[in-house]
């Protein structure tokens, strides 16, 4: 999710919704939220490990999600994430606006494309 | 580019300079990416600089979510308070100017009017001339 070309920024406005889905399968570190983003959407969403703080911050203020630290091996921390009760209703919310904005967005764009073929 | 300590230092200062947070979530986000990097160095020993800023991201991106996870009335609080910030230095240092040349300009007013609108000039103790303003 780097730069500011429209997929960059309509992925970083998924990126709580994302994140919320993924980690309703799961408690997950960031890394793998990385990891599986990639996986599941078939490299068609490539997330930055960086830009997710940011997003796990506030999901986590929210209450939506809470944290734990690990030791793994003898060096390695790792914190995960944990999705709470509010953050699966608050996923629900968020999959109803965002199936609400894509049927939207196709109406107007095929609606678009109707115009144009009886133009032509 | 072969990665430093020095580098990530320098990275990780860059992210901290742009996002908009401070004190202790800034604090929180720096210790959260650096162990990151380090646990990142530990499974790819020979990544270099420019595999970290693909894996992580450039300072900019970073600061970008940070931006757009942060709610509008804190950044226009955040904005507020740097623009009082630099009224207050450029209203002390304003003041500061005024107050020095207030006393250059009594200091003068108090020698002129010890010598009765007369400048002594001196050359080791002698009076060498004598003007009337």
């Amino acid at each position: 999710m780097s730069g500011t070309s429209f997929k960059s920024n309509y992925q970083r406005g998924l990126a709580p919704l994302i994140i919320l889905s993924l980690l309703k399968k799961e408690d997950m570190y960031g890394y793998q939220l990385v990891q599986e983003t990639a996986r599941i959407s078939k490299g068609q969403i490539v997330t930055q490990e960086g830009s997710l703080y940011p997003v796990l911050y506030k999901l986590e203020e929210g209450g939506f999600i809470s944290s734990r630290k690990e030791l793994v091996g003898k060096r390695m921390t790792r914190i995960y994430y944990h999705i709470e009760p509010a953050g699966i209703e608050r996923l629900k919310v968020l999959i109803q606006e965002y199936n609400a904005v894509t049927e939207g967005t196709f109406l107007i764009i095929h609606n678009q494309e109707a115009g144009d073929e009886n133009e032509q | 580019m072969k990665m430093s300590n020095k580098l990530i230092r320098k990275y990780l200062r860059q992210v901290g300079n742009k996002l908009p947070y401070s004190g202790k979530k800034r604090k929180q986000m720096i210790e959260d990416l650096s162990r990151n990097i380090k646990n990142y160095v530990l499974t790819a020993p020979d990544a270099t600089m420019q595999d970290i800023i693909k894996h992580f991201g450039s300072p900019e991106t970073i600061a970008l979510s940070g931006f757009e996870q942060t709610e509008i009335n804190d950044l226009l609080k955040k904005m507020r308070v740097r623009k009082f910030v630099v009224r207050l230095v450029a209203g002390i240092a304003v003041l500061g100017v005024l107050l020095w040349g207030g006393v250059v300009g009594w200091a003068a007013y108090k020698e002129w009017s010890n010598t009765n609108g007369y400048t002594v000039d001196y050359l080791d103790d002698d009076i060498v001339n004598i003007t009337y303003d």
